[in-house]
């Protein structure tokens, strides 16, 4: 897969955009720059060219161009020469500037009165020049009368001034010069600054990049620690521990599970080899052999038990179970279960309470109702206090319609602390291992079938040390 | 040599009580903790074999009582934890040998021989004394290498008192550690059982290895 840098990528993306808008307010300086500077010029072409229009003169010995060489010097035969030149209406030449001399020409086309043609020349003396060509009626003197007669007889004159234009050009390269530069300069600095304080801003990520770098199965209680989080990751942040939580208690558990299940396996081959090293030793005893016979089939039933009641829950656990809903009598039911576990209960002289109606019928899966209830009998037997009672009832929990069926029991060795831990797998009170009827799995089985049943199960232990499961969500007809 | 085992599993319990008394131990057994912990607390063994898991008291609780009563029996745990710091615990709690479930028997034996030797300052399974060779291992005796024809009674004797040399063995002592607790064993039995094994050593022209001290026991003195 390829992988990306989220600081190159994000340094990129904003150096990118600001060096696009640079160029772009470079570019628009520089256009604005140069439109301005070339209107100024145009502007100062027609100021001058309106200083020689008005010393045009229409008088009655005709026309009059009242210009003096010693108050614009810029006309004569110089190195930085300006040039003017006039046409009468008949595009007969009426003056020209001395800097033209007497035979050279400026251009010029026809344009409509009372327009300005600005344009780009190339100058008599080989510069490069901009031109300002303009068409005007003559002033007639105020001394004069301005007959409509005389005035419908004025003639049209054409004016060129052209003058040299490459300081502006000098200018306006300077000014592109100096933008492009700037430009670059400030890129360099932007891209830095960007970098920096992208580099910055994603510090804490690259420190918990540190610490998830550093996190494995034998650490898991370690915690993304960031001083002052940024906003954006403080759920992050928060998420991420909360499930480092959840996956070191899980990760806790099936390591227990794991452990759990090793030992309880140990025991029981632990009593095989050493019953077939012993019976092996002394071959010829045929009593030993028999004696062993009996330990070898408790220990293989045990392990039989284990095996099938972890197969069980694995079942359940990945809902692999076809379920079958039918319409079961439940006092039926657990009569029928108790008479499995009849014999033991009258070793103990326990008495068997059930309370529940013949005729309330629940809608279930009646295989794993069945394992609930032969689970909850069997604990039930196996861990009441001699001569007490195991009962069995119905209850509606603070008067509701949802009804309850409660399996109770007297559980002497049992505390409080230990309900949380009560539905756990191979969990047991007594540290011994060594009895053959029971895995420890019981409970956990109970506990699976009920949420593949849609069952809720909770195990309450009162003051009086009755111990009471209650099955909820029952659906009784 | 005498062994108490406390271990809740009662078929791994009576199969090694089975395999070492046939093998010439003197074993006392147990599947309760508390009940364990009083046959340590009342017998002097050589070993005890203690299970972790058991009922009423847990193998930890035990062998810290017996070492704070100053019992220091050589104490072998049988265990199926078999993780590091249970293993840890148990040791740092005055235990002298771990042995993780399921284990070999013949291994177990000769850690509890281990244990022994260690017991008796011992550095083989050999113990020579004069021309006469005591084989713990194989549990035998031998004079010049002619085998002692011996009952298992008569091996513990001769075993006790060659491992416990030039020391004088009370006959309480000695009943104590050749029987069980379970034995009804009178001064008379022993004395007939000592008898019989002074007459095979006679055989041997070793009728003077076990000397009696009068009104204290037996012992073997090494010259």
């Amino acid at each position: 897969m390829k992988t990306y840098s989220l600081e190159s990528h994000l340094s990129k993306r904003v150096v990118f955009l600001n060096a696009c808008i640079l160029v772009f307010v470079a570019l628009l300086i520089n256009v604005l720059v140069s439109i301005w500077l070339e209107h100024e010029f145009d502007e100062a072409l027609e100021a001058k060219v309106n200083v020689l229009v008005t010393l045009m003169k229409d008088t009655p010995d005709g026309l009059d161009f009242d210009f003096a060489d010693e108050f614009m010097p810029e006309f004569e035969s110089t190195e930085q020469s300006e040039y003017f030149q006039i046409w009468l209406d008949d595009n007969s030449v009426f003056e020209r500037s001395h800097s033209l001399g007497d035979d050279k020409n400026l251009p010029f086309q026809k344009i409509t009165y009372p327009d300005y043609l600005y344009k780009d020349i190339l100058l008599v003396d080989g510069r490069q020049g901009r031109m300002i060509q303009v068409v005007f009626l003559p002033q007639i003197p105020e001394d004069i009368d301005r007959t409509p007669e005389k005035l419908a007889s004025q003639k049209l004159v054409t004016l060129v001034l052209a003058r040299e234009r490459e300081k502006l050009d000098l200018l306006l390269y300077s000014i592109h010069i100096i933008t492009a530069v700037a430009t670059i300069i400030i890129l360099f600095f932007i891209n830095y600054l960007v970098k920096f304080t992208v580099r910055k801003s994603l510090l804490p990520l690259h420190i918990i990049k540190k610490q998830i770098q550093k996190l494995d199965a034998d650490n898991l209680k370690e915690r993304l620690v960031v001083a002052d989080p940024p906003y954006e990751l403080q759920d992050v942040i928060k998420q991420f521990n909360y499930l480092l939580e959840r996956l070191g208690t899980s990760f806790h558990r099936e390591q227990r599970f794991s452990s759990d299940v090793a030992h309880e396996l140990r025991t029981p081959i632990a009593e095989l080899r050493s019953m077939s090293e012993v019976a092996l030793k002394w071959p010829d005893d045929a009593d030993l052999a028999k004696q062993f016979f009996s330990g070898v089939f408790e220990s293989s039933v045990q392990m039989e038990l284990l095996v099938n009641n972890l197969l069980a829950l694995v079942r359940c656990e990945k809902g692999n179970v076809l379920l079958e809903p039918q319409t079961l009598e439940l006092c039926e039911l657990i009569n029928i279960s108790w008479n499995h576990y009849e014999h033991d209960a009258i070793e103990k002289h326990l008495h068997f309470n059930c309370s529940v109606s013949a005729d309330v019928k629940i809608f279930i899966s009646a295989n794993e109702f069945e394992q609930i209830i032969n689970n909850l009998i069997s604990n039930a037997v196996s861990y009441s206090v001699d001569s007490s009672d195991v009962k069995f009832y119905l209850e509606s929990e603070n008067n509701s319609s949802d009804i309850s069926l409660i399996i109770s029991n007297i559980a002497s060795d049992l505390e409080q602390s230990d309900l949380p831990l009560i539905f756990d797998r191979l969990w047991r009170k007594s540290q011994s291992r060594s009895s053959s009827e029971h895995s420890g799995l019981g409970l956990a089985l109970v506990k699976a079938y009920a949420e593949l049943l849609g069952l809720k199960i909770t195990a309450e232990l009162f003051d009086d040390k009755t111990f009471k499961v209650s099955i909820k969500n029952l659906h009784i007809l | 040599m005498k062994l108490l085992i406390i271990e809740d599993s009662s078929r791994l319990r009576n199969s090694l009580t089975e395999g070492f008394t046939r093998l010439g131990y003197s074993v006392d057994s147990s599947g309760d903790g508390k009940e364990g912990l009083s046959f340590a607390m009342i017998n002097d063994y050589d070993v005890i074999i203690l299970d972790l898991m058991l009922p009423t008291m847990d193998g930890i609780s035990i062998l810290k009582s017996l070492r704070r009563a100053y019992i220091n029996t050589y104490v072998l745990i049988l265990s199926a934890k078999d993780q590091i710091e249970d293993r840890v615990a148990g040791l740092n709690s005055g235990a002298d040998d771990y042995l993780i479930k399921p284990f070999s028997f013949d291994e177990l034996r000769a850690r509890l021989l281990t244990l022994t030797r260690r017991k008796h300052n011992i550095s083989t399974p050999l113990i020579n004394v004069d021309s006469l060779t005591v084989d713990t291992v194989m549990r035998k005796a031998s004079v010049d290498n002619l085998m002692l024809n011996l009952t298992p009674i008569e091996y513990l004797i001769l075993e006790y008192l060659a491992l416990n040399l030039n020391r004088v063995i009370t006959y309480d002592s000695m009943i104590n550690q050749i029987y069980t607790s379970e034995d009804d064993v009178s001064k008379n039995t022993l004395e007939a059982h000592v008898s019989s094994l002074r007459k095979k050593l006679n055989v041997l022209k070793l009728s003077n290895l076990i000397k009696t001290k009068r009104g204290f026991g037996y012992y073997i003195e090494r010259k």
